[in-house]
């Protein structure tokens, strides 16, 4: 009886609709408004919309006119929401060009602190960080660095220094005659890049950067071996080209970077000559990143490969935190292709949109904060 | 010359309508087009937004007396650009269709297409 009752109360409203004309005004209004979603060209809706009055015209019914009218709704809005999906699109390309800036901006945050990282390279590394770059150079590990070359210091990072071949007077292979332990310290990373700068018109200071990219465990152990290498080998005495030289070894105190840090100060001494020759060997781990600086000059100028470290270590995490950044990013697009499925009302798909864009861009915000504040806090910043 | 983003079988069913009509010197418009493909009103005027925005089909109001209250339809019609690009759309996906259609305006069969659409 109810059943009975409601499908008659539902008829008469209709007919009454279609008496009325109701039905037919409203279709009128919702095809206006059907055009003027679809189409973003103004004249482009008003030719449509005026078309589709016409179009329902041609239909004998005023529910019928309705019905047109609610699918031509029905269409826009599926036309709006693809739309709308194409524009996350932008706002994300527009995001993460924003983070690029806020690179930049903090690499020449980073010269006014006198870590003299150089914006451009820095920039130049930023963009190979980018999804397609996240790989490259790096294998599988997570977390690392893009692209270890890029990664290397500039010469212009190095005040007064220019690039020059690597330095090979007192190098692993050589120690390792003498002490296993060096030796042993070598690490069978998965990428490695290394770059020699000497002082400009002198004899020294040399500097040298090797960067090792390995699984973290792997990058922890390189550090232990090194530690354990200065405790071994205390002193011994090495001939290099017929002149003896007594080295001596040991551990240097010096700011804890990163993961981990490891300083030696190894002092070699040619018998005879009495020329005593200083050199810094600092390593950084960085997840699975390993900085190596070595410093080395008669007398070694007191804070010269700590800038160097700092310089490095600020740009190993710059690169760094791009790359995972960019990583974040992709997954926010990937579950807002999940989220944006079917038909959804625009209104709601763009609010959906302004959330997921408002998040990368606080990822991106937090990622430039946290770089920003370690290389202000300087060492022992996480 | 450019082509429409993609070729569907709507696309497909309304080029034919337009190079028929073409073909008879007949105007049609977007209810006419949805009644002989049989397609749905959003999907007609999807099709003709594509068509219209490679250059293929042109369109114009219908003119209207001062005493005709109803809103004025809107025809549409191949451009020669339009008519050549169809041409060679349909011989490679619907042929039958297009020598029907040469059948009928030229009592005649159509002249097979050269290679880089030149008839």
């Amino acid at each position: 009886m109810i059943t009975l009752t409601v499908i008659a109360v539902s008829i008469a409203v209709l007919a009454a609709a279609e008496y009325a004309a109701v039905a037919a005004r409203a279709a009128g209004s919702v095809a206006r408004w059907s055009a003027r979603l679809r189409y973003d060209d103004p004249e482009r809706a008003a030719i449509r919309a005026e078309e589709l009055s016409a179009l329902l015209e041609q239909q004998a019914w005023n529910l019928l006119k309705l019905a047109t009218a609610l699918r031509f709704a029905c269409a826009a809005v599926r036309v709006r929401a693809h739309r709308t999906v194409a524009g996350l699109y932008e706002q994300m390309a527009a995001v993460t060009a924003d983070g690029r800036v806020v690179v930049k901006k903090m690499a020449v945050v980073a010269v006014a602190g006198g870590m003299a990282l150089t914006a451009g390279v820095i920039a130049e590394s930023a963009l190979s960080g980018t999804p397609g770059g996240i790989e490259a150079g790096s294998g599988s590990v997570q977390g690392a660095v893009p692209d270890l070359d890029a990664a290397l210091l500039p010469a212009s990072a190095l005040p007064g220094f220019q690039a020059e071949p690597a330095v090979t007077d007192l190098s692993f292979a050589e120690l390792a005659a003498v002490c296993p332990a060096a030796g042993a310290s070598q690490s069978a990373a998965s990428a490695e890049a290394t770059e020699s700068f000497g002082a400009s018109g002198s004899a020294g200071p040399d500097i040298s950067e090797t960067l090792l990219q390995s699984p973290p465990s792997a990058a922890g152990r390189l550090l232990t071996q090194l530690a354990d290498t200065a405790r071994v080998c205390e002193a011994f005495t090495l001939n290099v080209d017929g002149a003896t030289l007594r080295v001596g070894m040991a551990r240097e105190a010096f700011p804890v970077y990163g993961d981990g840090t490891v300083a030696l100060r190894i002092t070699v001494e040619m018998m005879g000559n009495s020329t005593v020759f200083d050199s810094d060997l600092v390593a950084v781990r960085h997840g699975g990143t390993v900085m190596l600086i070595t410093a080395t000059a008669p007398r070694l100028k007191p804070g010269l490969t700590r800038s160097a470290i700092a310089a490095a270590y600020a740009r190993v995490t710059v690169l760094r935190a791009t790359a995972a950044a960019s990583r974040a990013h992709l997954a926010q697009i990937s579950q807002t292709q999940w989220i944006i499925t079917g038909v959804l009302v625009p209104s709601v798909a763009e609010a959906a949109i302004a959330v997921l864009a408002s998040n990368a861009s606080s990822t991106l915000a937090r990622t430039a904060s946290a770089v920003s504040s370690s290389q202000a806090l300087g060492p022992g910043a996480p | 010359m450019s082509r429409p983003s993609r070729i569907t079988g709507p696309l497909l069913d309304v080029s034919v309508c337009l190079l028929r009509a073409r073909s008879h010197g007949d105007l049609v418009h977007g209810w006419l087009l949805m009644k002989q493909t049989g397609c749905s009103g959003p999907t007609v005027y999807g099709v003709l937004d594509r068509l219209e925005d490679c250059g293929w089909v042109t369109s114009r109001w219908e003119d209207l007396g001062p005493d005709t209250s109803r809103p004025r339809r809107r025809f549409y019609e191949l451009t020669s650009a339009g008519l050549t690009g169809v041409r060679e759309l349909l011989e490679h996906r619907r042929p039958e269709e297009l020598r029907d259609i040469a059948r009928r305006s030229h009592g005649g069969p159509v002249p097979r297409l050269a290679p880089g659409g030149a008839s």
